[in-house]
């Protein structure tokens, strides 16, 4: 062996060492952020685990205490409870859509003169409106409930859709402002050169191109409403046909009647039901949900 | 006589402008229909009775006596005046609003920054990370109540996190049971949620332009000298934004009233729930009068704040691509 | 600054112009005599006292959507649609949370748009939820009724401490419809599997403090050494504890300090809570959870007591068909296991205390059909009212002309699922009704504020709540601060209500 031949399998060595340092470090520092990840995981999953493990479980097993974590038998016939609230689960429905649909339906059409024209009065209606989101739900409570009472709405279903057809709240109109104008305004210039007018432009040319917003607004509009418990509450009255899945859910678990006999586990095998409906949403609509987290934070 | 003519002409012209500048004005009120109509009779037209009501003792069938008198109550600090009740009320609910909300900007600022990075299955991790924040309320306050669930005089009985604190040889803790650790675990069930957050302040970041990041690489800068220069600045409005909507929702907190009540010793009686109760409760007899007033010093606060915020925003960096 | 003058004066000049307008709202407060005389009025005009049972109308009735009191209302609606053939009748079930919150702004929806058609004439109420309902115009105060129509008479039918329990000051706003006096149910399989003789706990007389001690300590040191899991409930038997009582419920948690000697409110109105007898009361209970001879506050109504997890329970005769379900996911008991006893003595017999309480049927102050609905109410509390809800099983009647008779149907249930029920001792549930019985209304009278007597009640529970709940090293002190912080919480909290 030479000298040479020593010095460059030393340095061979040297530069393989390093390599596997670097390696060994990298790989170090994978297994760490892993590590945390999966803490993470585990920690956000928690709930969801808790709450289906629970809907398992067999009603002479929560009695007793000793609380545990994982049922020891599998009950599923706790999830028949669903059949109780099949009816509220349908109101629901109706309301979800038909806000869903008419709120940001109107918010884009109270947008688009925000967003594309000028006229008189601009600058106030705007601060006027964007004013609106200051004033809490709480002033208005008790004075709309005797407004609802005089138009005979008390009871009704129609109580919780009735506000979808206004413009769909300030937020959501100010962040369909803000996502028309990104869209340049060539396009409808071209097309009123063409003789178009205000109206066609926009069911033809704008409101196509806010899909996507709209799509969010709406998904927002059925995550916010499909669990919404206050205005329900303050509305439904004693229509129990009418009530939707969040207060009958309410009622159904603040009832003494019910509290008596121990029924956590159905509870809880409801809540899998409820939660279903949001998480099917977001997994299917996960692009649009984030795009327009984007524009609605960003643009703030 | 020709000056007349000109003059005419100008009139009519201008008519015609005015008409034609009346006209787009009306298109574009047009749209604002809904909006207007809706505002109208949605919320002018309460926001009026709502006066009336806070200036009467308006007990939902008649009004015997109109004044000052409620506003007098909310400001009377006796020892059993309604002063000590409200603000004992707003301050539980500023400090749902504090712990809450700085808890949950900085946790999720954080867990954004962990997850802000290239790893396989970063997307999933994310999603997994979010889901939490689509348990309905209602459902979540369920399960929260049953796992925080506490019997100190009865350990067996226990819910679950006291059983493992046992198992653990740690003594077991009062959770909602005592109106000094109420509301803090109410704002650690909080963490659950701060997926939603997470998920903003990564569209933030993915918004700041690579090539600062660049230029600051170039200079040598490290990863917390980048983090503080760079990715800090450029969140700012986002955390404006989010600072200004997340305290007016949270002086409003309502929800929990379904699954906690008011707490022990009023630990979560939050101003909403209280204005509610005022009103529409029967073992006093509903003052609605009195809980339109509170309804409006509620108002007056969060106008007052919001503009206070306004006023100070000189710290937030806007890009130069905002307007 | 000139824009600022502009905004600071036309809000002056709106508050202006609303107050000017809301003084055209302003209507007068009555005086009592103004609202006797409109009732005298208005049952000389409206009401026919003299109606037969061919009387035709309708009845439109509102009760709590819960199983117990559907099945009540559907017995009690049949027998009276059997007297009285001609009046039709209406139903309206409310969930039981709405009580609360929904009937009164039902009621001033109704009361300002004039229209009263969804309203009910008759209403189930109880003297928890009726002093807010009166202060809002919703009740009728019924003995007015009574003094005009000579054919009834509300004193010579109820039993006193009912009479009292549906009055506020001298008004009479409800018919009590049951008399329900807590006693002690016990399961004669877990007290044979203890080995413990039934005669240990006499029908006829209520146990005393010491026999009713060594009784459970007795059951617990049975358990505790019993192997084996119960094959009912799959839980081992040494899970199994003597008694299931709920102390935090105002019906027991009163009658509990008032055995020890206790007190809420001294006679001339004061705050007498933070006495050693309360003290000594809470601290009797605290320490029977400290020895495992019952369940802590976390458990809910007999829920113990149906999964067989303790052969003794105090309920009262309301959950009667509950406790005997064994349809349920929960074993229950078979009736031929069930037996009732008095409610035993918990101190000296001195102070023997046994809760009691009711609820009834009350009118609604503006009923369109006032005729119907006071044929209803007295048919309610006629014997055959009485019978017809007795034969559900879950009630004593509250006609004090029932209470002893052989023949009442509370005392001969037909049905097939009573069928089962041996040697079941009804003079259980009456057991001196006359002296023994309490409600909350000893304390709540002596409350002067009216509105803070039903927060007073909750007050009380609420420090039995916290005492319970105290740690098994502290309870001592606990209980003590517990009674001094709820002295003050319920002097505030009538100082509070008074505005």
């Amino acid at each position: 062996m030479t000298d040479e031949q020593i010095i460059t399998t030393g340095e061979a060595e040297f530069i393989a060492e390093i390599k596997k340092r670097k390696q060994r470090r990298q790989a170090g520092y994978y297994v760490a952020k892993y590590a945390v990840a999966v803490i993470l995981v585990v920690f956000f999953m928690f709930p969801y685990l808790f709450m289906v493990n629970k809907s398992l479980m067999s009603a002479s097993e929560l009695l007793a205490g000793d609380a545990h974590f994982f049922p020891h038998h599998f009950q599923i016939s706790n999830y028949s409870i669903v059949k109780e609230f099949w009816g509220n689960i349908l109101n629901t429905l109706q309301v979800v859509l038909i806000n869903g649909f008419f709120g940001p339906l109107t918010s884009c059409i109270c947008a688009f003169p925000f967003a594309r024209h000028n006229f008189k009065g601009k600058k106030f209606m705007f601060a006027f409106m964007m004013s609106t989101v200051l004033l809490p739900t709480a002033v208005l409570m008790i004075p709309q409930y005797f407004l609802y009472s005089q138009l005979n709405l008390i009871g009704k279903l129609s109580s919780q859709w009735i506000g979808a057809f206004w413009g769909g709240g300030a937020l959501n109109i100010f962040l369909v402002i803000q996502f028309m104008r990104t869209i340049p305004k060539d396009v409808d210039n071209a097309a009123r050169v063409d003789g178009a007018n205000e109206y066609q432009i926009f069911l033809f040319i704008v409101f196509p191109l806010c899909f996507n917003v709209f799509l969010y607004m709406a998904i927002g509009a059925v995550m916010g409403l499909w669990m919404d418990f206050q205005s329900p509450l303050l509305y439904l009255g004693n229509a129990q046909d009418q009530y939707t899945v969040g207060l009958a859910f309410y009622y159904y678990y603040t009832s003494s009647s019910n509290v008596s006999s121990n029924m956590q586990n159905r509870l809880m095998a409801m809540c899998v039901v409820m939660s279903l409906v949001p998480l099917l949403l977001f997994l299917v609509f996960q692009k649009q949900m984030i795009g327009g987290i984007k524009i609605g934070g960003l643009k703030g | 006589m020709k000056s007349k003519t000109l003059s005419s002409e100008n009139a009519a012209l201008s008519r015609k402008r005015a008409l034609r500048s009346l006209k787009k004005n009306l298109v574009s009120y047009s749209f604002l229909l809904p909006f207007i109509v809706g505002t109208l009779i949605f919320t002018l037209y309460p926001i009026v009775m709502s006066l009336l009501y806070a200036l009467s003792n308006f007990n939902g069938t008649r009004i015997t006596q109109i004044g000052f008198f409620n506003f007098g109550y909310i400001f009377d600090f006796s020892e059993f005046g309604w002063g000590r009740r409200v603000f004992g009320s707003l301050g539980v609910t500023f400090l749902y609003v504090i712990g809450n909300m700085t808890l949950s900007l900085v946790l999720s600022y954080l867990l954004a920054l962990f997850l802000h990075r290239n790893i396989p299955a970063i997307r999933a991790i994310r999603v997994l990370c979010y889901l939490p924040c689509l348990i309905p309320g209602i459902a979540s306050g369920v399960i929260w109540t049953d796992a925080f669930s506490t019997n100190l005089a009865d350990p067996s009985m226990n819910g679950l996190f006291n059983t493992w604190l046992m198992k653990l040889g740690l003594e077991p803790m009062t959770f909602f049971t005592a109106a000094s650790t109420s509301l803090p675990t109410l704002i650690f069930t909080g963490l659950w949620g701060i997926g939603g957050g997470m998920i903003m302040w990564l569209a933030a970041f993915g918004n700041i332009s690579p090539e600062l990041y660049e230029a600051a690489k170039m200079d040598g800068a490290g990863y917390f000298r980048r983090l503080f220069f760079i990715t800090v600045p450029m969140s700012t409005p986002i955390l404006f934004y989010n600072v200004v909507t997340s305290m007016i929702g949270g002086l409003q907190v309502f929800g929990t009233y379904a699954n906690y009540g008011v707490g022990v010793e009023d630990s979560l009686h939050f101003i909403a729930i209280r204005i509610y109760i005022t009103a529409f409760q029967n073992t006093f007899p509903g003052n609605y009068g009195l809980a339109c007033a509170m309804a409006w010093i509620l108002f007056v606060i969060i106008a007052a704040l919001t503009l206070v915020m306004f006023k100070t925003g000189g710290w937030i960096q806007y890009g130069e691509g905002d307007e | 600054m000139k824009k600022l003058l502009c905004i600071i004066l036309s809000v002056f000049l709106c508050l202006g112009a609303l107050l000017v307008s809301g003084c055209g709202l302003i209507e007068k407060e009555q005086t009592d005599d103004e609202i006797r005389q409109e009732i005298e009025e208005l049952i000389e005009n409206e009401v026919d006292l003299d109606a037969g049972r061919d009387y035709t109308g309708t009845l439109k009735v509102l009760y709590q959507d819960i199983p117990s009191e559907t099945a009540i209302i559907d017995a009690l609606l049949g027998a009276f649609s059997q007297a009285y053939p001609n009046i039709t009748i209406e139903r309206i079930p409310m969930v039981e949370t709405n009580y609360l919150t929904l009937l009164p702004n039902m009621h001033s929806t109704a009361y300002r748009t004039g229209d009263y058609s969804e309203m009910p004439d008759v209403m189930w109420t109880t003297n928890e939820v009726f002093a807010g309902w009166i202060q809002r115009d919703m009740l009728m105060p019924v003995n007015y009724f009574d003094d005009a129509d000579d054919s009834f008479s509300a004193a010579d039918t109820f039993v006193e401490l009912m009479l009292e329990d549906s009055m506020l000051g001298e008004r009479m706003y409800m018919f009590p419809r049951d008399y329900d006096q807590i006693v002690m149910y016990y399961n004669r399989e877990l007290l044979e599997l203890a080995g413990i003789p039934e005669s240990r706990i006499p029908s006829d007389r209520a146990l005393t403090s010491a026999e009713f001690n060594q009784l459970l300590r007795d059951l617990r040191t049975a358990f505790d050494n019993m192997e084996g899991t119960n094959p009912a409930n799959e839980h081992p038997y040494s899970k199994v504890r003597p008694l299931d009582a709920i102390w935090t419920w105002g019906s027991l948690c009163w009658p509990t300090l008032k055995s020890f000697g206790g007190s809420v409110m001294a006679e001339d109105g004061s705050v007498d809570f933070n006495t050693p007898e309360n003290i000594r009361a809470a601290t009797y209970v605290r320490e029977l959870i400290r020895d495992e001879l019952t369940f802590g506050t976390g458990t809910t109504k007999h829920a113990n007591f149906v999964n067989n997890l303790a052969p003794l329970c105090f309920e009262t005769r309301a959950v009667l068909t509950d406790l005997i379900d064994q349809s349920q996911e929960v074993p229950g008991v078979a009736p031929k296991d069930l037996g009732v006893a008095p409610m035993p003595i918990l101190d000296s017999e001195e102070n023997y205390a046994i809760g009691a309480g009711c609820s009834g049927y009350g009118m609604y102050r503006y009923a369109e059909n006032p005729t119907e609905a006071w044929l209803f109410l007295k048919f309610m509390a006629g014997e055959e009212g009485q019978n017809a809800f007795c034969s559900t099983g879950n009630g004593v009647p509250s006609n004090k002309n029932l209470l002893f008779a052989e023949n009442a149907t509370w005392r001969n249930l037909t049905d097939p699922q009573f069928s089962a029920l041996t040697n079941f001792n009804h003079d259980a549930f009456v057991y001196k009704w006359d002296t023994a019985a309490c409600t909350l209304q000893d304390f709540k009278l002596l409350v002067d504020v009216v509105a803070a007597r039903e927060p007073v009640a909750q007050a009380v529970s609420e420090v039995m709540t916290i005492c319970l709940g105290s740690s098994l090293d502290t309870y001592q002190a606990d209980i003590a601060r517990a009674f001094e912080r709820g002295a003050a919480n319920i002097y505030s909290t009538i100082e509070g209500y008074r505005i």
